[in-house]
């Protein structure tokens, strides 16, 4: 056949007739036709095999041949642009010059052919290129405008983006390093001006911010290198060339031939390279960093001859120090790009925006991030490749229980095995970190803060136990640290989660999501792997989730610690409720490991209580409580047990010993208090708080619960007195001075209110809450320009202040500035409806105003004297100024009552209406008659704001 | 190799010689971590021949740059089995190796280029436009529907005789 046409002939004839037949009726003509030709008829179902199933064989092509791919060709106009040339730039696509007919312009217009792509891919590519086309940053290329076309048969998909004046990086990068490559006098100009540190990090700190708006829009560069970041002439970057071209390549079979090689590996980061692993902006930031080395240090980090030793490179070695030509870079530029470079993407900047910080630092001259966690990040890293150093990172928990209850009642430290004599001394420094950040958990601040300020002193620790320090002042109620941006983000998200822990337990279902998820973001943008974060969100999934859910987060803490008895205990906590069998085996596994306290007795009680047998629950219980009688979270597990068993008398019983026996003292309260609390039975919780201030009459914990429980109740007063006897106990802490402000302003007691403000401003200047109540108690008071300047200062700090608008609108309502005062009421009004609750009247305040305006409601004549009289002073007619006065008080008498004419006078008297009479000019007295009249002016006023004289007769 | 070749001697020899310069220098991968941005340079290229003139249009283009590549790539693998025999250091890599690496396969299926070769000239004795299908399906990566376009014929009758083809040169080169 090989050789015979007529036989190569019959055979394609046959074949041809074959196809046009299907099933048993080929196979019979098959037969027939080739007879016993065994040759023909093998070579026929070869040939029909190929035409109906395919095969591999031939068909991926040569893969030079992609160099033969169709294009564009000028000057053809397709999709509104007419084609101009070839940009001489290809990747994973062609880019042309090329003209927008509408509007005139020149683009750069990139095209991916899609033929055949797989729908997804393409819908992916249109969903991104839409991002894209919104993103709008001065160091993202500009794109007008995305979409498809279709030229003789092909279909493109297309881009058409800002033609940026500038070389690519790569050329830069060239130019510098060798002055006979760059004939382009512009270009070696640039590159000269560029290759300073300050420069460098100027330019990298800028793309690092596109970045950032780019992974903030959601897209991910994916292709970070010198040939996708051009330079423009002024020196800034432009990044260009996003992945979202890439999405359309891949491994779908109609692709391959149109795919571009794939690029020098160089700049992936190790996730990349190692392929699978999801890809994020952290790969993103990777690829800065290695760029970031080569403009400092004049090479790449990674250089091997072949890219498979480059790969291979990328993911196992540390590149060379840092240096240009054996010239070191300062320690904190070395961490920043060390940090950048960092291999395991959680240690690694968490964000393009996080690197941006710091090269900003860099240029500030402050503190990077990069070097905070600088010992023990690399003591991890060492861990990570000598796995006996990583037996030094163990864990220790204590108190899970109380997590339950509490939230927050959870210890981690570093063990310190058998190690070098400087790791010890790490470990116990961390150590120290960790009891005061518990402390900070625990709510037990005055700890907390006595812990941190001890290791102030220390190098390692200093950083951190500043950052504690400051955070210790954002916990309390009505915190927000979101909005620190200076503390850790780890902490920041672990903080976050606690709160919405917080709320979740108050019976918003919606919280319980959110912890889990800031949980999630504290584990992910760690530093160190801390085991705190874990736990804590393996606690939030076991309180809430399904049992499956509860488990894998369970399991995921064991198999993460699996030589760790109190990663077992804390994984048999979280599954307690609800696989309480797989909980007992964690408690006896724990146990196993040396784990042997009260706390896993108690756990493997309440498992058995939880797996249908409370009378061995009781018995173990009571077991426990017999050893350590004085330990209250047992007592009151039985207790509550009993209470549920329906043995209301014994529990009762119970509740007794336990008191009789010490475990009634303060922390017995506190547990149950706070229980109460948490499940929002306030008057319950009242009472139990009511006995605890009786043991512990000036225990600022309690004192604050005491207070905040009364005044939720609607006991004003008492919670007065309550936060008063705080204010005693911790005149230093500003929340003890604003609780208290906040009660009295509510009482009225005005004069209070604004000095506990003031206390609470001075110790935490522009604190809006603080300043939010002067203000409401400054207007009460009278005194209306201070309480609009606070009002304001409140709105400059948080522009969604609703009581600060319906401060502003009372003021103006006030000073019959009736138009300013509606827009305040309505601007309150809209924000107050965003809030759960709202209890102030302002639709009400909205019509009133309204109406008094259609109603064209003059101010009355003393208002428009006191007008009259500070629009003297402004123009210095002393006389003019005084007889205005004289008329105000004249007729406000006429109309006012005596609480009005308080406040009028009040009012004067912080305007300083009568001390701007020839104060600004005191070397030229006053003439003795208007002396005499500002003096006695000046005595009514004080006199009628102060409240006395009030019934006297009308002097003059 | 084809022996009829209806085009002008100078277009093909000015096409063959730009795509050797291309292709010569993809294959050789002078530089490691090199890649050539292929995609631009065709286009470059096939730019600057239009201006030269004697092209019709694209698929004339593409008719001539297949039977180019052909040989550009036999050639070279050609050269490469020399060096091996000589003994000379082999600097130039077998080509089966490099198709299967660039390609991002692992090299369990290689092509043997020469036997392809040898089969492809036996079928265009016997059909010369099966012959020309392989041609621009593997070594210019034309697509079926472009394939059709070149030959000005069914893009059935491409997807018939490449199934032909490909049982041919199957049982030629002694493949399974």
């Amino acid at each position: 056949m090989n050789r015979d046409p007529a036989r190569y002939r019959r055979l394609c004839h046959l074949f041809e007739r074959a196809l046009e037949l299907e099933g048993a009726d080929r196979e019979q003509f098959v037969m027939e036709s080739c007879g016993d030709d065994s040759e023909l008829r093998g070579h026929l179902l070869a040939a029909l095999l190929e035409a109906e199933a395919g095969s591999s064989f031939l068909e991926r092509p040569w893969p030079a041949a992609r160099i033969l791919q169709p294009a564009l060709r000028p000057p053809e106009i397709v999709a509104g642009y007419r084609i101009l040339d070839l940009l001489g730039e290809g990747g994973m696509g062609t880019v042309y010059s090329a003209q927008q007919l509408e509007p005139l312009r020149e683009v750069a217009l990139k095209t991916i052919p899609i033929t055949g792509a797989p729908p997804l891919r393409q819908r992916r590519f249109r969903r991104e290129a839409r991002c894209l086309a919104k993103l709008r940053h001065p160091n993202i290329a500009a794109i007008y405008e995305a979409g498809e076309f279709e030229v003789r048969g092909g279909r493109y998909a297309f881009i058409a983006m800002e033609m940026v004046d500038g070389w690519p990086l790569d050329q830069v990068f060239r130019s510098r390093r060798d002055t006979k490559l760059s004939d382009d006098d512009g270009l070696h100009a640039l590159a000269c001006r560029l290759d300073e540190l300050p420069e460098w990090l100027k330019f990298f700190r800028a793309l690092a911010g596109a970045l950032d708006a780019a992974h903030a829009a959601g897209i991910v560069h994916r292709d970070v290198k010198p040939q996708n970041v051009i330079v423009r002439r002024s020196g800034e970057p432009v990044l260009v060339d996003f992945g979202i071209a890439r999405d359309l390549e891949g491994t779908g079979e109609a692709l391959t031939r149109t795919s571009a090689p794939v690029g020098t590996p160089a700049y992936m980061a190790p996730e990349q390279v190692e392929g699978g692993s999801a890809v994020d902006g952290r790969s993103d930031v990777w690829g800065v960093g290695v760029m970031l080395y080569e403009a400092l240090s004049g090479r790449r980090p990674f250089e091997e001859a072949t890219q498979l030793a480059l790969m291979e490179s990328i993911r196992l070695h540390d590149p060379p120090p840092l240096a240009k030509e054996s010239r070191r870079y300062p320690r904190d530029v070395e961490a920043v790009v060390e940090r950048a470079l960092t291999k395991e993407v959680s240690r690694r900047y968490a964000s393009a925006a996080l690197l941006a910080d710091d090269l900003d630092a860099l240029l500030e001259g402050r503190p990077v991030r990069a070097r905070r966690a600088g010992p023990l990040s690399r003591l991890f890293r060492a861990g990570r490749r000598r796995p006996g150093v990583a037996a030094l990172v163990a864990v220790a928990v204590v108190s899970v229980l109380a997590l339950a209850a509490l939230g927050g009642f959870l210890w981690a430290s570093w063990d310190d095995l058998q190690a070098g004599r400087r790791e010890v001394r790490r470990t116990e420094v961390r150590r120290a970190l960790d009891r005061a950040w518990m402390a900070v958990l625990r709510d037990e601040s005055s700890d907390a803060r006595r812990l941190f300020q001890k290791l102030l002193g220390d190098g390692d620790a200093a950083d951190e136990a500043r950052a504690g320090l400051r955070m210790i002042s954002w916990i309390g109620p009505g915190a927000h640290p979101a909005k620190d941006e200076s503390m850790d983000p780890a902490f920041r998200a672990f903080l976050e989660g606690q709160k919405a822990l917080e709320s979740a337990r108050h019976g918003d279902p919606a919280a319980w999501k959110l912890a889990e998820e800031r949980f999630a973001d504290a584990i992910i943008r760690s530093v160190v792997p801390r085991p705190l974060f874990h736990f804590a969100l393996a606690s939030a999934v076991g309180a809430r989730g399904s049992a499956e859910r509860a488990l894998a987060a369970a399991r995921g803490l064991t198999q993460r610690f699996p030589e760790e008895p109190q990663a077992w205990k804390a994984a048999g906590f979280t599954v307690l409720r609800k696989v309480p069998e797989e909980a007992l085996r964690m408690f006896e596994r724990a146990r196993e490991l040396g784990a042997d306290d009260l706390e896993t007795d108690h756990g493997i009680a309440m498992a058995h209580f939880y797996a249908g047998r409370p009378d061995e629950a009781v018995r173990r219980l009571r077991e426990i409580v017999s050893g350590s009688p004085d330990a209250a979270a047992p007592w009151m597990s039985l207790t509550n047990v009993l209470t549920v068993l329906g043995h209301r008398d014994e529990a009762r019983r119970a509740e007794k010993e336990a008191e009789a026996r010490g475990a009634g003292g303060l922390e017995w309260l506190r547990i149950r208090g706070e229980r109460l609390r948490a499940e929002g039975r306030w008057k319950e919780a009242l009472d139990i708080y009511e006995k605890a201030a009786k043991i512990a009459p000036r225990h600022p914990r309690i004192l604050e619960r005491l207070g905040g429980l009364q005044r939720k109740v609607g006991k004003l007063a008492p919670a007065a007195s309550t936060f008063k006897r705080w204010t005693d106990v911790q005149p230093g802490n500003y929340r003890s001075w604003l609780e208290f402000s906040t009660v009295v302003v509510a009482l009225g007691r005005l004069r209070e209110a604004i000095a506990a403000a003031d206390r609470a401003l001075e110790l935490k200047p522009g604190n809006t809450a603080a300043l939010v109540n002067r203000s409401g108690a400054l207007r009460m008071w009278g005194a209306l320009t201070s309480a609009e300047r606070d009002a304001r200062a409140v709105i400059a700090r948080d522009p969604r202040s609703a009581e600060s608008y319906l401060n502003l609108g009372l003021i103006h309502h006030e000073q019959f500035r009736l138009q300013e005062a509606l827009e305040d009421f309505e601007v309150a009004h809209r924000l107050g409806a965003l809030r759960s609750s709202w209890p102030h009247p302002t639709a009400d305040f909205i019509a009133k105003t309204k109406l008094a305006l259609r109603m064209k409601v003059q101010a009355p004549s003393w208002v428009l004297a006191m007008r009259s009289a500070s629009k003297s002073i402004q123009s210095r007619d002393w006389a003019q100024a005084l007889t205005d006065l004289e008329s105000c008080l004249r007729l406000a008498e006429q109309t006012l009552d005596g609480a009005g004419l308080m406040r009028l006078s009040r009012r004067v008297l912080d305007d300083e209406l009568l001390g701007g009479i020839c104060e600004p000019e005191s070397e030229t007295n006053l003439p003795l008659e208007l002396d005499v009249r500002r003096t006695r002016l000046a005595v009514r006023f004080r006199r009628l704001a102060a409240g006395k004289n009030l019934a006297a007769p009308a002097q003059r | 190799m084809a022996s009829s070749d209806p085009f002008p001697n100078d277009a093909m020899s000015e096409i063959e010689h730009e795509l050797r310069r291309l292709a010569e220098g993809y294959l050789r991968r002078e530089r490691p971590g090199h890649t050539l941005q292929t995609t631009a340079l065709i286009d470059d290229t096939w730019f600057r021949l239009q201006r030269i003139g004697g092209i019709r249009d694209r698929e004339h283009f593409l008719a001539l740059a297949a039977q180019a590549m052909r040989r550009i790539l036999v050639d070279h693998e050609r050269a490469a089995r020399r060096l091996k025999r000589g003994g000379g250091r082999a600097k130039r890599q077998g080509l089966t190796l490099i198709v299967a690496e660039v390609s991002g396969e692992t090299p369990t299926d290689p092509i043997d280029l020469l036997a392809l070769e040898e089969a492809l000239r036996d079928l265009e004795e016997l059909a010369p436009r099966q012959g020309r299908i392989v041609e621009l399906r593997f070594f210019a990566g034309l697509s079926c529907a472009e394939t059709a376009d070149v030959l000005e014929i069914g893009e059935r009758t491409v997807h018939r005789e490449w199934a032909l083809a490909k049982a041919f040169l199957r049982r030629a080169m002694g493949q399974p």
